[in-house]
């Protein structure tokens, strides 16, 4: 992965306080398309447990797809308007989301924290 | 010695279609009333920064209330409001706004307004004109569709999801702290509310019909906009005020969806000059 550096985010994740609280009781799976480039986040209770590269049948609770670019954008320290936060992104269809709106917004506060600690681990 | 902030905070009764409200609001200042309408799903703290500025409130007597069902303006106890969904309507919103100022006697106000509050400035303008001194819609724009979500008001996702995504209505160079509080402010809202703001803000908004007929001559208004809000954004106020001849819009750089609240030293910045103009200075 060139975006971001993949083992640091992890653990950075599973040990912020405000992912903690807002990521709790937290199980399922997350894919992110980073073009051709996919991760898959498994979440365990609230913790990150595995993030692998996915096969074509590795499904996920909710997907999120972007064309390299808006993610490099995405991942700035100060992004321009509408690519700084994920929902706005998705709103203003800078990306692409599928899958279980229900986990979706209840834990969009966790998701947002991460995709923060992702930006604080990009590779530039 | 305790040391106060300058608001005072008070209840008013207030008769709308029959129904009688007990209505929480703070002032402070004096001078022209400029009276303050928050964003969808909050209540009135979202001013309270403006109720402290002594730039302002030595010329302007500023009024912030909290809608009823809102923060500290219950539901009415003559109504059986549990029986129905809650749906703000511009019916109501336009009629409570218009009461709270003749009950209060407040000679023509200068209303301002974010978000839903922004939309029901162009509402006032459009239909009320001789009703107030000059009205400043924030995150105004002609339409706002799409918003009236169910997930803003479903039994298994929790109040947490509203402040989670009203995050990332802010820009990310507003100070954390005030970015925190203004998404505080959405954990306390009763847990129909917000969906039921965006009745009015996202369903019975629409100012399409009537864009044109605005007279700025009777009633000036004034457009002020974040740039990193993506519901309502820069490009979207911009087609608003292009529609209606006077109209004065303003991109605020540095802000978001909630300027009053997540980044008020920059909010002021570009308001004075606005309220200064208004008052003839």
């Amino acid at each position: 992965m060139k975006l971001f550096d993949v083992d640091a985010f992890r653990e950075a994740v599973n040990r912020d306080g405000e992912f903690q609280i807002a990521g709790r009781f937290l199980d399922g799976a997350l894919k992110l398309h980073f073009g051709d480039e996919a991760l898959l986040l498994r979440f365990r209770d609230g913790k990150v447990a595995g993030i692998i590269q996915p096969t074509l049948f590795d499904s996920a609770d909710i997907t999120i797809r972007g064309p390299v670019a808006s993610w490099q954008e995405f991942l700035k320290p100060v992004p321009k308007p509408f690519f700084h936060d994920m929902f706005a992104a998705i709103v203003r269809k800078e990306f692409d989301w599928a899958g279980n709106s229900e986990t979706f917004f209840a834990y969009y506060g966790a998701f947002r924290r991460m995709f923060q600690i992702m930006r604080e681990h990009a590779k530039n | 010695m305790a040391r106060h902030d300058l608001a005072v905070g008070r209840y008013v009764y207030l008769t709308i279609n029959g129904v009688e409200y007990r209505v929480y609001y703070e002032a402070n200042g004096d001078g022209i009333p400029l009276i303050c309408q928050h964003t969808a799903g909050a209540h009135g703290f979202q001013w309270r920064h403006l109720l402290e500025d002594p730039e302002i409130t030595r010329d302007f007597r500023v009024f912030a209330w909290d809608l009823p069902f809102h923060g500290k303006s219950l539901p009415p106890l003559g109504d059986r409001h549990w029986e129905k969904p809650y749906n703000l309507t511009r019916d109501f919103f336009l009629k409570f706004i218009l009461t709270f100022s003749a009950e209060l006697g407040l000679d023509r106000p200068v209303f301002i307004g974010c978000s839903m509050g922004g939309q029901v400035a162009v509402d006032l303008a459009a239909h009320h004109p001789d009703r107030f001194r000059a009205v400043i819609g924030v995150e105004a724009s002609i339409t706002s569709p799409g918003y009236y979500l169910d997930q803003f008001y479903h039994p298994r996702i929790s109040n947490e999801a509203k402040p989670a995504t009203m995050y990332g209505l802010c820009a990310p160079s507003s100070p954390e702290p005030n970015i925190r509080e203004t998404i505080f402010g959405y954990s306390q809202g009763a847990p129909m509310v917000f969906k039921g703001d965006l009745y009015y803000y996202s369903v019975e908004y629409d100012a399409e019909p009537y864009v044109e007929r605005i007279d700025t001559r009777r009633c000036p208004l004034y457009l002020l906009t974040g740039e990193y809000d993506f519901a309502t954004g820069p490009a979207d106020t911009r087609k608003l005020a292009d529609r209606i001849k006077g109209a004065k819009f303003i991109e605020m750089r540095d802000n978001g969806h909630f300027p009053m609240s997540e980044n008020p030293r920059k909010f002021r910045e570009y308001l004075l000059p606005v309220l200064n103009e208004i008052a003839g200075k």
